[in-house]
């Protein structure tokens, strides 16, 4: 809408750019961008008042004075939904304080005896307020904490649930398409008080909370920019809409895929002509009209359309076979907990020890020296419990992907047209970026490590099949052909000739799929799977570069360790076959 | 202790083999049939019996079909048409178990690239043969360490084949086809790959196994000395074709055709 406005009515240049808060709010106080039309102070506190004390950036009022948020849960848990003959599951859910009666049902399959609470992203401000919440209203001790690493995932855990009609529990702000589109109740807290949430914002463990207040969401803008176009900053400064108006427009939109941001910004312009006349002055009121006369309904174009029967197909998928999905999935659950659990049994020195002597093993001699370092170096970057977090995480994902790997490998090299089918594939799994899957893995497992396996797993085994496929393939057609003459049966010559020959490749791609599987980290850690990459994240969404960089330089010393290691067992492999 | 008899084989290279048989049986020329239909006739109608203990040499140019004829016999190329009989048994119809048994106890190889199985050491690789079939640990030690010595490696059993020079690694390749004892022996350019002494000195130790074994041999070569030298009788193929057959010294004496001339002319 006001770019619109601001292109028509003052004959501005508008460029849109849309993108997550963090890098937008560094953009704008940099000057790379001039406007930034939405910016929720009290959820980056800390980032905006950096920036407005530098003089870098200034508000021009309020955008929407009446943004909501809270906790809450789907509106069929108290009601039920007669339709989708949901019975009520929790009907006398009001308060905060009726949670704890209720946690069963928002088990978390990763710790079972406790709830789960889907929390605000990873780094914003409303996540630590509502972990300071949940202290003061007691319910740390049943609910986990769980944060997703980006708003996407956040949504898409809610949307899956809300299909299945399933119960949860989440953090979530209005205005959005979500609270447009899901009905959602919000569970009550005790009434805003400005004394006891001052008491909450200062303390980390306050014994009292209340509600969030109404918040006011403000329009900010580049100081230099704002200096240089007072017209502009008169507009953007009577520019106000509410949190109705934008629940209006963004539900038009989600009524009818078709319809583009655009499409709906120029259907709030044209009906409500007397909201945004105030806006601006008397000759940009003309010009705007005249424009929005002369905006035509769009032709439309033809184009194949895959987003629509693939939307569909997911969502079919996740109302009928979610369930189905979800227990599947727990035995891996299990196994990456029991994982977890062997590291921590052991002492940060124990598990360095057994890595070192592992590297013993591969007869190399300054490799436990070097595997020693690292290791004690994210020991003392004090980052060992994440990184032991990250490390089971990635064992599993890549033991997955390296079997599975394998065997395809060895079929992509048995059967040529296999190999000619499954190509288009591998291409896609390596260059897809990495969220198309992710979302719809989500969907289906839930939030946290599985599906984070699962997407680590479809990126880090295209190197293996490749790998194992070319290995096998390029050995000595000679040596195969004696072997064969000797009388070799297919198995002794697919393991004791074409396998063994082709293990120094093999181990190559399995050092890929390591180092791939760790480059997944920060990508799994948005979907709520913890460790190293939950650090860089957070890092990143607080502007906390240092955060960042040492959570980054651990996750490179376990590539180090891990890479020298899984080369120096392809190089002993290689050497017995070159000798 | 068994014969061989080729009987009216031909392979072709190619998708279309049958229709190609087709049109070769009407008449169509080798050459038309490269020139229209891409098909490369390998073998085009060898008949040839060799006997029993026979030491029989395949001579011919590069080309000229001297490998795909041999590969017949244990089944690693199936011909067009045609039989391949052992001991009256038609080798391209064995299918499976049969063919794998057939390969494990009764043909046995050596090529002219060695074929060496590059993980394993010398000792290893004398007894893969044994070991395939599913002789015991001891039994292929044993044979091992005596085919090692008969070709005189004793003292290597340990090394990689990388390690050797290719003189030795020949003598791997031959201890380990003779480890397996085989009635029949096939040798396709067992020694093309080697320096002239080292040559002389591995026909040397053929001629000699000769001598103490009962076999039926296969020798594949270009090298007409080498020939003279080794067989009891030999064959010249050419573009195929099997163009004479005969001792050495008829071959010599009397050549079929001028293609025979020039390979035999050059030595006198
Ligand atoms: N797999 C194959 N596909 C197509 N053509 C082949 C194939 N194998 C052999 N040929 C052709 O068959 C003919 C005979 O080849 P072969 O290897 O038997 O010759 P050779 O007498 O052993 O030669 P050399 O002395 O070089 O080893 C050649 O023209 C070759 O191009
Ligand atoms: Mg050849």
């Amino acid at each position: 809408m006001a770019s619109f406005l601001l292109e028509k009515g003052y004959g501005c240049e508008v460029d849109v750019i849309p993108g997550t808060t963090t890098p937008l709010l560094t953009a704008l106080g940099s000057g790379d961008i001039d406007i930034l039309m939405e910016v929720w102070k009290d959820n980056f506190k800390d980032a905006w008042e950096k920036f407005e004390e530098q003089g870098k950036v200034i508000d021009a009022g309020v955008n929407f004075p009446d943004a909501i948020q809270g906790f809450y849960v789907p509106s069929y848990m108290i009601h039920g939904d007669v339709k989708r003959n949901i019975k009520p599951m929790a009907p006398d859910l009001k308060e905060v304080k009726d949670l704890i009666k209720y946690k069963n049902l928002f088990t978390d399959p990763e710790e079972p005896n406790k709830g789960r609470f889907l929390n605000c992203i990873l780094g914003w401000s409303c996540e630590s307020v509502n972990t300071k919440k949940f202290y003061a209203y007691g319910l740390d001790k049943h609910f986990t904490n769980f944060r997703p690493g980006t708003g996407a995932a956040l949504a898409a855990a809610i949307a899956s649930k809300y299909e299945r009609g399933e119960p949860f529990l989440a953090y979530y702000w209005g205005p959005t398409w979500v609270l447009g589109k899901y009905d959602l109740t919000q569970v009550k807290e005790p009434a805003y008080d400005p004394q006891i949430w001052s008491e909450l914002e200062k303390s980390e463990r306050p014994n009292r909370a209340t509600a969030y207040p109404v918040v006011k969401v403000y329009i900010g803008v580049n100081t230099q920019f704002a200096e240089k176009n007072p017209l502009v900053m008169d507009f953007l400064n009577s520019y106000q809409t509410s949190n109705q108006q934008i629940s209006q427009a963004l539900s038009y939109m989600q009524e009818n895929e078709e319809r583009t941001p655009k499409d709906a910004a120029l259907n709030f312009l044209k009906k409500n002509e007397n909201i945004w006349e105030r806006w601006l002055d008397d000759e940009a009121v003309e010009k705007v009209e005249l424009a929005l006369q002369l905006q035509k309904s769009k032709k439309k174009k033809w184009k194949l359309d895959i987003g629509k029967p693939i939307n569909n197909a997911v969502s079919w998928i996740v109302k009928n076979y979610g369930q189905s999905f979800k227990n599947a999935s727990r035995p891996m659950l299990k196994l990456i907990i029991v994982m977890e659990q062997l590291f921590k049994f052991f002492p940060w020195w124990g598990v360095t020890l057994i890595f070192c002597l592992l590297s013993l093993l591969t007869g190399h001699r300054t490799l436990p020296l070097i595997i020693g370092v690292c290791l004690g170096g994210i020991k003392l970057l004090g980052m060992w419990s994440l990184a032991i977090q990250t490390l089971s995480l990635m064992i599993i994902s890549t033991f997955i992907a390296a079997f599975l790997g394998f065997i395809l490998g060895i079929l992509n090299a048995r059967f040529a047209q296999l190999r000619k089918l499954m190509l288009p594939f591998l291409d896609a799994m390596q260059t897809m970026p990495s969220f198309v899957y992710l979302i719809p893995a989500l969907m289906l497992f839930g939030l946290g490590k599985v599906p984070a396996v699962f997407a680590t797993v479809i990126y880090a085994i295209v190197p293996m099949i490749r790998l194992t496929d070319l290995g096998i393939r390029k050995v000595d057609p000679h040596v195969i052909e004696a072997a064969k003459s000797f009388g070799a049966n297919y198995f002794q010559l697919l393991f004791g000739v074409r396998i063994t020959l082709a293990l120094p490749t093999i181990m190559a791609g399995i050092n890929q799929t390591t180092m791939m599987a760790l480059s997944m980290v920060v990508i799994a850690s948005m979907i709520g799977a913890r460790g190293l990459g939950e650090q860089v994240l957070l890092g990143i969404q607080k502007l906390d570069v240092g955060k960042g960089f040492t959570a980054g330089l651990a996750i490179v010393l376990l590539a180090i360790s891990l890479d020298r290691l899984t080369q120096a067992f392809g190089r002993k492999l290689d050497g017995r076959g070159q000798l | 202790m068994s014969d061989v008899v080729f009987k009216n084989i031909y392979k072709i290279f190619g998708d279309k083999e049958l229709k190609a048989m087709e049109l070769l049986r009407k008449g169509k020329t080798k050459k038309k049939l490269l020139e229209d239909d891409k098909l490369v006739v390998g073998i085009n109608n060898i008949s040839l019996k060799i006997k029993n203990n026979e030491f029989f040499v395949i001579m011919g140019l590069s080309g000229s079909g001297k490998s795909t004829l041999i590969r017949h016999l244990n089944g690693l190329i199936k011909p067009t048409a045609g039989k391949v009989l052992v001991d009256k048994q038609d080798v391209t119809c064995l299918k499976g178990q049969e063919l794998l048994n057939f390969r494990r106890h009764k043909v046995s190889m050596v090529f002219q690239k060695f074929g060496l199985l590059p993980h394993k050491n010398v000792l290893e690789n004398v007894y893969y043969g044994l070991k395939i079939r599913g002789e015991s640990k001891e039994e292929c030690l044993k044979k091992a360490n005596k085919w090692i010595e008969v070709v005189g490696l004793s003292g290597y059993e340990k090394s990689y084949p990388a390690e050797l020079s290719g003189g030795m690694q020949q003598r791997v390749g031959l201890a380990r086809a003779l480890a397996t004892e085989t009635d029949i022996l096939v040798m396709d350019e067992p020694f093309s790959a080697l320096d002239p002494l080292i040559r002389a000195e591995m026909q040397n130790v053929t001629l000699d196994l000769k001598e103490k074994m009962k076999k039926t041999v296969i020798f594949v070569t270009h090298d007409l000395d080498e020939a003279i030298k080794l067989a009891d009788r030999m064959a010249i193929l050419k573009d195929g074709e099997l163009i004479q057959v005969g001792t050495p010294s008829e071959i010599i004496s009397n050549p079929a055709d001028e293609y025979v001339k020039s390979f035999v002319g050059k030595d006198k």
